[in-house]
């Protein structure tokens, strides 16, 4: 959304005073930014450079028109920042320096300089630390904290702390780091007009009542009718129904292999994590992980969520109603399987076919859901015992299922492009960059290439990720 | 009383000579009339002379680090064709005028100079400084480095900000470590 001089000083012009031509020049002006200020671009610094809508967005008018008068002005606060944000940030995640060096690929020695009030360190490596540490690296030095997310720093070290052989420092930086993709897709989005589904904004619900899996069904029913996905119509692409219609960001990230996907809040940001390892790799795990998680997101409570919930595969898939996990995760559970398999359909199936073991192979093959997922909905909604399909062998995803939820990493551009940035979010930094709403350098910092990478194949991307 | 400039005008000669001739300001800032009133020292504006420091001494043990946007101590200094100068930036003075601050045009009354940037004093004949001017902004550590000696040899001891390259201008006091020069 490009702002005109006209609109800006009409809506600032009373509480910053300035001329047309100083508002006209501002948008202009291309800036450049170092740890500690911003400067015009044409004084030839070498730091990051930012495009009036970028500087705009992230320092305001006062500080713009300060830099238009005077040619650069102090982002700092205190000396002590950004050392004391990122310091305090590591540390409230409980990772290491050596940790953190090695997730940025950053030396060591530069971790502990940007730690240390006084020392210069490049405003790149300022920037990706941040992100790393699900900061907001627009704001470093600028804001105290640099509108880091408190709860979910806590979250993160308390999840570290009860199970650090699972959430090893790198594990705990990459969900840090999920954070921040999530908040800057979510941010990307907004600027080029890319509004999110308003189911988004409907109240959560607290509804955890025995039977606590009807929640689930009741939850999907609405979802559906919401979504317009009638009767029993099947979801295609869980992808693109997640990244597309309702514009969440998905995020993918390499766990540990037990672990399933997860929900990360970052202030107030929602967003999908799914692990590219274990199960998933298997098209049917992985559209019911994302569905377990889309439950979560679209209606567990702030308190429920708690910032993060991170879910094991052994809980995603084996849902029946002798469940005894938390009341969230059966919720979720019921949820995510009716949602793709609605119970009506289910129980329409069975009716046309009085089979239960053909009613199992239907149900899978229609709404693509694993066998182990199918087998237990078809005995949870026809109350059914388990033990007596247990064995039905169901055919394997067909090649296409997978190519229909499949993130479009496989192929990228850049090699340094993390996984976690390629797929939706890199398709919307390009649009973004051809758009003139953020620099090369921002581009080339939020896809971690070179700016000449990006002027060579943005275009490809955009044929990726249209 | 006897002033005393022999140090100062040999120090700064040195410099000029390097980094001359001098500049016209930067048009692009000045924005308003007042930027380029004259400051006299009836209003403020004092002459730089030579301090009480020999010269040469060793670092104290760490550099002040000490920054708020505000700095009622922070004065703005200029390096003019015959002489420098510098004045309170918030001085009574830089109330009347509409930017409610001096400029450094207001230290040259827009004419041309060689270079400008912001000081502090940290105790007697002890200055911090940087070479931050968007009207004669130096351009780069060497010049820094070369003011910085200048002032030096006009008698203070010296902390002396650097040049920060990624924002093409000089760093601002007490943000970042500055490096002791004697």
């Amino acid at each position: 959304m490009a702002y005109t001089a006209k609109a800006l000083l009409h809506k600032f012009g009373a509480q910053h005073p300035g001329t047309l031509e100083e508002y006209s020049e501002l948008l202009a002006a291309t800036y450049v930014r170092s740890q500690v200020q911003i400067a015009l671009a044409n004084f030839g610094g070498t730091g990051h450079k930012l495009t009036a809508e970028e500087a705009l967005d992230a320092f305001g008018i006062s500080t713009l028109l300060k830099v238009v008068r005077d040619g650069s002005v102090p982002l700092l606060r205190t000396a002590l920042e950004p050392s004391s944000t990122l310091r305090q940030r590591r540390e409230d995640l409980n990772v290491t320096v050596e940790a953190l060096a090695r997730q940025t690929g950053l030396p060591i020695d530069d971790i502990r300089k940007a730690e240390t009030p006084g020392k210069v360190t490049p405003v790149r490596y300022l920037e990706k630390i941040a992100q790393k540490l699900g900061l907001d690296d627009r704001m470093i030095s600028f804001e105290p904290s640099a509108d880091g997310d408190n709860d979910l720093g806590v979250r993160l070290r308390e999840l570290a702390k009860g199970d650090s052989r699972r959430f090893t420092d790198a594990i705990v930086l990459a969900l840090s780091e999920a954070a921040w993709v999530v908040s800057r897709q979510l941010f990307l989005s907004s600027k080029l007009g890319l509004q999110p589904h308003r189911i988004l904004s409907e109240e959560k619900s607290s509804n955890y009542n025995y039977p606590n899996w009807e929640r689930g069904y009741e939850l999907a029913e609405r979802t559906r009718y919401k979504l317009g996905l009638y009767n029993d119509e099947p979801i295609e692409s869980l992808r693109m129904l997640i990244e597309d219609t309702l514009m969440i960001p998905l995020v993918q990230l390499e766990l540990d292999e037990q672990f399933a996907g997860a929900t990360i809040s970052n202030g107030s940001d929602r967003g999908i994590v799914i692990n590219e390892r274990g199960l998933n790799i298997n098209v049917c795990v992985r559209r019911m992980t994302m569905c377990h998680e889309l439950g979560h997101l679209l209606w567990d409570p702030n308190e429920n969520l708690n910032k993060l919930t991170v879910d094991e595969y052994e809980n995603v898939e084996n849902f029946s109603y002798s469940d005894h996990s938390d009341l969230p995760e059966i919720r979720a559970n019921a949820f995510a399987v009716s949602f793709l398999a609605p119970i009506n359909a289910v129980r329409n199936i069975f009716r046309q076919t009085d089979n239960i073991e053909e009613t199992v192979l239907k149900v899978a093959n229609k709404f693509k859901i694993s066998a182990t997922a199918a087998k237990h909905h078809v005995c949870n909604v026809l109350h059914c015992d388990y033990e007596r399909i247990a064995d039905i062998p169901i055919p394997a995803p067909l090649q296409e299922w997978l190519a229909q939820e499949n993130l479009a990493i496989d192929f990228f551009p850049f090699r340094t492009t993390p996984i976690s940035r390629r797929g939706r979010f890199a398709g919307l930094v390009a649009k973004a960059w051809t758009s003139g709403l953020v620099s090369t350098d921002s581009a080339a910092l939020m896809l971690e290439c070179t700016p000449d990478e990006i002027e060579r194949s943005v275009a490809t991307i955009l044929d990726c990720i249209p | 009383m006897n002033i005393v400039k022999e140090r100062t005008i040999a120090a700064f000669k040195i410099y000029r000579c390097a980094y001359g001739p001098a500049r016209d300001p930067n048009q692009a800032c000045i924005r308003d009339p007042d930027d380029c009133v004259q400051l006299t020292p009836a209003n403020g504006l004092t002459e730089f002379v030579d301090g009480p420091i020999p010269g040469g001494a060793s670092a104290p043990s760490a550099p002040p680090l000490d920054f708020s946007l505000n700095m009622p101590d922070k004065y703005i200094w200029a390096v003019r064709v015959e002489d420098v100068v510098y004045a309170l930036e918030n001085c009574p003075f830089g109330k009347t005028l509409n930017e409610h601050t001096i400029k450094h045009t207001n230290l040259t009354g827009g004419a041309s100079a060689f270079a400008g940037g912001e000081l502090r004093f940290l105790e007697e004949g002890v200055l911090i400084v940087n070479g931050r001017s968007g009207r004669y902004p130096i351009r780069n550590d060497e010049e820094m480095r070369a003011l910085g000696r200048a002032f030096l040899e006009s008698g203070y001891h010296v902390w002396c900000m650097g040049f920060d390259f990624e924002a093409g201008v000089s760093y601002p006091l007490g943000t970042v470590d500055s490096d002791w020069l004697g």
